[in-house]
């Protein structure tokens, strides 16, 4: 292949291929190629020259990042795909059971009543220093399902589409984002149930309900956030999958779900331990949601501070990390 | 294969053939303003190797996770070309010569090592291998595929009617996708990628799949879309079809652009590189 490049004629004449070149230097066919010589042999380009001549044509970057701003406008217009996928899914998802989409609710009140039964009546420690223990308990279920169906799904977001993203070009962050549509469609006729199940176990409906809405707003931008987070998280490590199973077992436990952990014995006497316990995003969400439902438990200032907190800090933190690796996503 | 294979004969002569050979095929037409710019462009695949085992345990230690048994495949090997509007482009080569890998990189789908690509308008790659979503309706997956195009739903809904009758799948619309034959939904992903218009299309062996009446009806459509579309890239086996409908060919090999010519030239080139080895 030597001998073509030291052939080469020193001013290639113009084909509709080849476009106005700059210079030649720097670039030779690889090894193995055949040698093609004479009009049509392709003209290396000058990146520079390459650049004017798209500047002057009025041409856009076609696999470059965008600015975030041209990004978020890109999610908005699809918009109606990510309803579309969510939606979609929602009613695909238990389509082969009999019950239908019914188990979006029954999973998690199934679990409620085992979860309460089992701390009632073999490990009753827990449930003594409760109020309304089986209403504290189905309340923390419902939130904890919610918001590790966001995490799972959003690692899931763009590995688990994959055949989408090679073919048609979206902003990848949809994906993810429709994941936690997806699992807020499952969530809402859940608190419904839930607010049910209150009133049979007693409560009284009351105006402060309200505080429910905001509390699953926050929620929802938060988990929206770790969702786009795992999902590149996953892309560049597919080991993340296996992993984040534990680390959910690990929250179930940690964010009192069946105990109180900011009232526990470590809590009060270790500051650090104590604050991280009561001031980590499960807990905090999970506390907004019963404080607006629960008699007897109001909910301070600042735990409604860090839920904002947490919410933004997700948000902003997971887009700007999902929307550094676009490009990544179709390999 | 080696680079001796081929004899410069086989194409016109550098020196003297240059300018008799480049002369018909500047001349006869004004060509448009430039729809797409390629400049330097590497594509590079990191795969992780499987079925090889770690002899030691600490190898799997000592190296971090994500290197362990990388395999990097160089796929696109620095091309340039200039795409001009009314073009309609060829791209030759024996099988994993990199040409679908270069039209996936000019979509926009796969990121480039290194080199820029610019484009007029986004470039939509038109296949039958192009996957949806298995689980849902074919019907779902015309609105899904539309909406995710960028299509509105006042325009999905619109549209949707033609592209069903188009895939020609009758009551399998309503079922999901994965109870599909492989050409029914060869037949409805070309009709949902073919329902919008294109500025710049990028046709990936679309007429490898689907019966004879089938191939018929999309070649057609290729046809239809091509008139209105400024620029047109295909990927293809079949030269004579190429011949017949393209105006400019891209010859690669390994990756590497080795000729960029006249249709006419190139495939004559490359048909005889191909019929020597």
């Amino acid at each position: 292949m030597a001998p073509s490049d030291v052939a080469a004629p020193p001013a290639p004449p113009p084909t509709p291929a080849a476009p106005p070149a700059g210079s030649s230097a720097g670039s030779s066919p690889p090894p193995g190629a055949p040698p093609v010589d004479g009009p049509h042999r392709p003209v290396p380009m000058d990146p520079a020259r390459a650049a004017q001549l798209a500047t002057e044509g009025g041409l856009a970057p076609v696999n470059e990042i965008p600015p975030i701003g041209t990004y978020l406008r890109q999610i908005w217009q699809r918009r109606h795909f990510l309803w579309s996928l969510a939606s979609f899914r929602f009613s695909a998802a238990n389509s082969q059971d009999r019950l239908g989409p019914l188990w979006n609710v029954l999973r998690p009140t199934l679990q409620a009543l085992i979860y309460t039964t089992v701390f009632t009546l073999l490990f009753p420690a827990n449930a003594k220093n409760i109020d309304n223990y089986p209403e504290y308990v189905t309340a923390g279920i419902f939130v904890f399902t919610f918001l590790s169906g966001c995490l799972m799904s959003g690692a899931q977001a763009v590995v688990g589409d994959l055949g989408l993203v090679r073919t048609i070009k979206f902003p990848r962050a949809v994906l993810p984002l429709a994941g936690t549509v997806l699992n807020l469609l499952s969530f809402l006729p859940a608190v419904a149930v839930l607010l049910v199940i209150l009133l049979i176990l007693g409560q009284r409906p009351d105006v402060a309900w309200l505080a429910v809405v905001p509390a699953i707003g926050l929620m929802a931008l938060f988990a929206a956030g770790v969702a786009l987070f795992n999902a590149r998280m996953t892309v560049i490590i597919r080991d993340f999958t296996q992993l984040l199973p534990f680390f959910l077992r690990l929250m179930f436990y940690v964010s009192g779900i069946v105990v109180a952990v900011d009232k526990l014995a470590v809590a009060e006497d270790h500051a650090v331990l104590g604050a991280v316990l009561t001031y980590e995003p499960f807990f905090v969400y999970m506390e907004l949601v019963r404080n607006s439902l629960l008699d007897g438990q109001v909910a301070t200032g600042r735990v409604w501070i860090a839920g904002a907190a947490w919410a933004v800090v997700a948000l902003v933190g997971g887009l700007l990390f999902f929307w550094r690796g676009e490009q990544q996503y179709g390999r | 294969m080696t680079a001796t294979d081929v004899p410069a004969t086989d194409v016109p002569a550098a020196g003297a053939a240059a300018g008799t050979g480049a002369a018909p095929a500047s001349a006869p037409r004004e060509l448009g303003k430039p729809t797409i710019v390629v400049s330097g462009l590497n594509v590079v695949y990191k795969v992780l190797a499987t079925g090889k085992r770690a002899t030691k345990p600490q190898r799997l230690l000592q190296r971090s996770a994500g290197r362990r048994g990388m395999r990097e495949i160089h796929a696109v090997r620095d091309v340039s070309f200039v795409a001009r509007e009314g073009e309609a482009i060829a791209l030759i080569g024996v099988n994993g010569s990199g040409k679908s890998t270069l039209l996936r990189a000019i979509a926009g789908l796969l990121p480039a090592e290194s080199g820029r690509i610019w484009a007029e308008a986004d470039p939509t790659l038109l296949g039958v291998n192009a996957a949806l979503i298995n689980e849902l309706s074919g019907e779902r997956n015309v609105l899904l595929g539309g909406l995710a195009m960028g299509l509105t739903p006042a325009q999905v809904q619109e549209r949707k009617a033609g592209v069903v009758e188009f895939a020609a799948i009758g009551e399998f619309i309503d079922l999901p996708m994965s109870t599909y034959s492989a050409g029914m939904g060869a037949r409805l992903r070309f009709a949902i990628a073919s329902a919008a218009v294109h500025r710049i299309l990028l046709i990936d062996e679309a007429l490898a799949t689907g019966d004879a009446m089938f191939q018929r009806k999309s070649q057609d459509r290729i046809n239809e879309l091509r008139a209105a579309a400024g620029t047109v890239f295909v990927v293809s086996h079949s030269l004579g079809v190429l011949r017949e409908t393209c105006t400019r060919a891209l010859w690669l090999d390994k990756g590497a652009l080795v000729m960029d010519g006249p249709v006419a030239e190139v495939v004559d080139a490359y048909e005889s590189a191909t019929a020597k080895r």
